[in-house]
């Protein structure tokens, strides 16, 4: 975690004082400008920074063309440069090698020659945002005119290690306002929510990180109720993991006097599956509706393709998460999960409507049943799929 | 101003203030002799646990039962001194004290795994350097030398450097700069973090104020060395290192991996020399030298007494007979390699049984008196009382 580090201590205590010293608009645009691009050249090294660097320059350009076309390439750009540094060992290696076997392992030895071992820092996140604003420009919006402001967008670095994933309307909207004065009260509330992330974070989530993989080699020798906990536990975890971060993201850029929009909405009170996609890693669920599920057509062709664009936007949103199996198996669960909360009640006639019924009665049915499609969905999102499948298998045989 | 606009005020305001006190309260923290009754460093009180021990607390342990006119005796080193595999009222430890009698004190600072001039070892520099009349016993095998930086306990390093406690010895600074040259970007990484960690804890002690009240009061972080309840304060730890069972239920598990262990001390270290002998490889030897000469600072090598620890008869029996040569070969050799560099080594363990063991390596209590009668003169000869 890259907030916990000395190294940001240390940041934090030079940059912050003088972000708020800094009275000229201008300079202190500059001085979180520098602050920005010191901590994202120091987290991802030069490596890491150079690729981002390329793109963000291609998505400006792009976007102050005004050429739908333009912008629509440097959208094709940013996703081929995601696609190659993140998913090329996972696409031969995996996919390609299960039809072709030799082509497979050719295209992964010639791409581990040219390929970083790890892909550039956030890459994904750069992505996200950049195809954000390309596509929003190329629907006509005003693009941002300023460089220095494009660059602020592109590397803000509250956000840019979890997200949330900012829209750029919002942002720039923003910007000046806290360029130009920053509330005391805002300052406080920010430091009130980083105390509150780093205490879901340290506190809660890396301790059940640490039970977690200490009970994980043994999970099979545990009681059924031993078990059932784990689950538990792994469900807590994430999300006090995550939503800790978030906390801590959105306290630090409240602190410099912009607000970054929620990400988590209490997402475990959930009645549905639906409910809870409203509520979890919000400003992904609603890029991926926005940016995939409305342009593969979304509603408006139909049952059978509404649920088609479901399943595929969620098998994405899967793969989004790691260039991994279990991770687009755990896209496809909620995808398909999402599709039976909108079918069940006609597809299974009037089992269905007495289902819906009693749902509608019982709300804590309905989460009940949310809480545990989800849970059980972290098993894949955790683990590989045979070893997500057996652990499942324990838990529902009580064994 | 209104309400919303003065809370913020206080609210700011108690970050500095409450900031402040904590380096108060950590300065305060860092000259507490604690921990109380200390035998020696167990799962409890051990990075094993996530309890990284300060610096500070390691000294003021090593000074708590210190008065002028005594020698302090630290014993650093690994496992094998830390008195694994013997009960806490067993440990050696407390037999070479009672061998040493009053004028010397003895204080067990040996982690498990740590190098032989590491973690303890560098509480007892920082104790000669204050002119505090010091023994360092230390163990290792042949072959073993290793840096003060970059293993498990390399915190402890950048701690007591950073809070300038140990000898100036520019060939220590000179040798881990090469190496992090040639580390990964993730070694170096982190180890930046530590010396930036240890930069700032040297002014603003927030490891002392930390770990005094995991050691009084809480701890937060969950480990399986304490659980279920990790949350409770150190101090209440209890020493529970496994002891030897009786001689039959010894030696039984895990023999051929064990004995590969043993024929691997010596293995890489000599080579046949023609004549149905052996002889020492040269490169290795010359890279422990190189690490002596580097590591320990001079002033520290006539204070120290370094243990190399042979393995069970029962693994030194099952070498063949080329083996075992070997295996003598090797130990005399770097037995006088250590010497060379003026610093008092021994072979142990050659005319023990293995009544003596509680596995390859590590003694039972029985193997803990004789060792504890040997240092005792060990230390005699390089301090008397």
């Amino acid at each position: 975690m890259i907030f916990n580090t000395y190294w940001f201590v240390l940041f934090t205590v030079v940059f912050f004082p003088g972000y708020w010293l800094i009275r000229w608009p201008a300079a202190r645009g500059w001085w979180l400008l520098c602050g920005c691009a010191v901590f994202h050249t120091h987290f991802a090294g030069p490596a890491g920074v150079v690729p981002i660097v390329v793109l963000g320059a291609l998505t400006y350009a792009c976007a102050l063309s005004g050429n739908r076309l333009l912008c629509y390439g440097a959208v094709a750009a940013c996703v081929i440069a995601l696609v190659g540094y993140k998913y090329t060992h996972f696409l031969s290696a995996e996919i390609l090698a299960a039809i072709a076997p030799e082509l497979g392992a050719k295209t992964n030895a010639i791409a581990a020659t040219w390929l970083p071992a790890i892909p550039p820092l956030a890459l994904s996140f750069f992505t996200f945002e950049f195809v954000h604003y390309l596509v929003d420009v190329a629907r006509g919006h005003a693009p941002i005119r300023r460089p220095k402001e494009f660059a602020l967008f592109a590397i803000y670095f509250p956000s840019l290690v979890a997200g949330p994933i900012k829209r750029y309307q919002d942002f720039t909207a923003a910007l000046p306002k806290a360029l130009g004065r920053v509330e005391l009260a805002d300052v406080a509330a920010g430091a009130q929510r980083v105390a509150l992330g780093f205490c879901k974070k340290i506190l809660l989530a890396d301790n059940l990180t640490l039970a977690l993989a200490f009970h994980e080699k043994d999970f099979f020798a545990l009681t059924a109720p031993e078990a059932w906990l784990f689950l538990a536990a792994l469900a807590a975890r994430i999300l006090l993991d995550f939503s800790g971060y978030t906390d801590i993201a959105l306290g630090f850029s409240q602190m410099l006097g912009v607000r970054l929009p929620e990400n988590f909405n209490y997402p475990y009170a959930a009645t549905g599956l639906r409910d809870f996609w409203a509520r979890w890693h919000i400003s992904l669920s609603s890029w991926i509706r926005d940016y995939i599920y409305i342009p593969l057509g979304g509603s408006r062709h139909g049952r059978f393709r509404r649920f088609l664009n479901l399943v595929v936007a969620f098998a994405l949103c899967g793969l989004w998460h790691g260039p991994a199996g279990h991770f687009l198996l755990w896209g496809l669960w909620h995808g398909g999960g999402l599709v039976v909360q909108a079918t069940y009640r006609t597809a299974l006639g009037p089992l269905g409507a007495k289902l819906g019924a009693g749902f509608d009665r019982v709300p804590l049915l309905g989460w009940l049943v949310t809480l545990l499609f989800v849970a059980f969905g972290w098993l894949l999102f955790f683990y590989p799929v045979a070893q997500a499948w057996a652990m499942a298998v324990k838990l529902l045989t009580f064994r | 101003m209104t309400f919303n606009q003065l809370k913020a005020l206080v609210l700011l305001l108690a970050i500095p203030v409450g900031f402040a006190l904590a380096v108060r309260l950590g300065r305060e923290a860092e000259g507490y002799a604690k921990p109380q009754r200390f035998v020696r460093l167990h799962y409890g009180i051990s990075p094993e646990s996530l309890y990284y021990l300060p610096f500070s607390m390691l000294e003021n342990v090593a000074l708590a039962r210190w008065a002028p006119g005594k020698t302090i005796v630290i014993v650093a080193g690994n496992s094998i001194l830390n008195g694994y595999g013997q009960a806490e009222r067993d440990v050696w430890t407390l037999r070479l004290q009672e061998e040493l009698g009053d004028r010397y004190v003895v204080v067990n600072l040996a982690f498990r795994g740590a190098l032989p001039y590491e973690a303890g070892a560098l509480v007892a520099e920082s104790l000669l350097r204050r002119n505090y009349p010091v023994v360092l016993v230390s163990n290792t095998s042949p072959g073993t030398v290793g840096r003060v930086a970059g293993n498990a306990y390399g915190y402890l390093y950048y701690d007591a450097l950073y809070k300038g406690r140990l000898f100036n010895h520019p060939a220590r600074d000179a040798n881990i700069a090469e190496w992090e040259a040639t580390a990964t970007p993730a070694v170096r990484a982190e180890q930046d973090e530590l010396r930036r960690a240890a930069r700032l804890d040297a002014n603003l002690r927030f490891q002392a104020l930390w770990h005094h009240v995991g050691y009084r009061h809480l701890f937060t972080t969950w480990n399986p060395h304490t659980r279920p309840q990790f949350w409770q304060a150190r101090a209440s730890a209890v020493d529970n290192l496994p002891v030897a069972p009786p001689l039959a239920e010894r030696f039984r598990t895990e023999v051929a991996s064990e004995l590969t262990i043993t024929q691997g001390f010596s293995v890489n270290l000599a080579e046949p020399d023609g004549s149905g002998s052996w002889r020492v490889l040269g490169p290795p030897a010359e890279i422990v030298s190189d690490l002596i000469e580097d590591m320990i600072p001079p002033k520290m090598r006539r204070h120290m007494v370094m243990l190399l620890t042979q393995n069970a008869p029962f693994y030194r029996t099952r070498l063949t007979p080329t083996e075992l040569a070997r295996d003598n070969l090797v130990f005399s050799a770097y037995e006088q390699q250590w010497r060379k560099h003026g610093i008092a080594a021994h072979i142990v363990g050659l005319d023990f049984t293995d009544e003596d063991y509680y596995d390859r390596s590590h003694l039972a209590a029985a193997g803990g008196r004789k060792l504890a009668r040997l240092t005792a003169d060990y230390v005699r000869q390089i301090s008397p009382p």
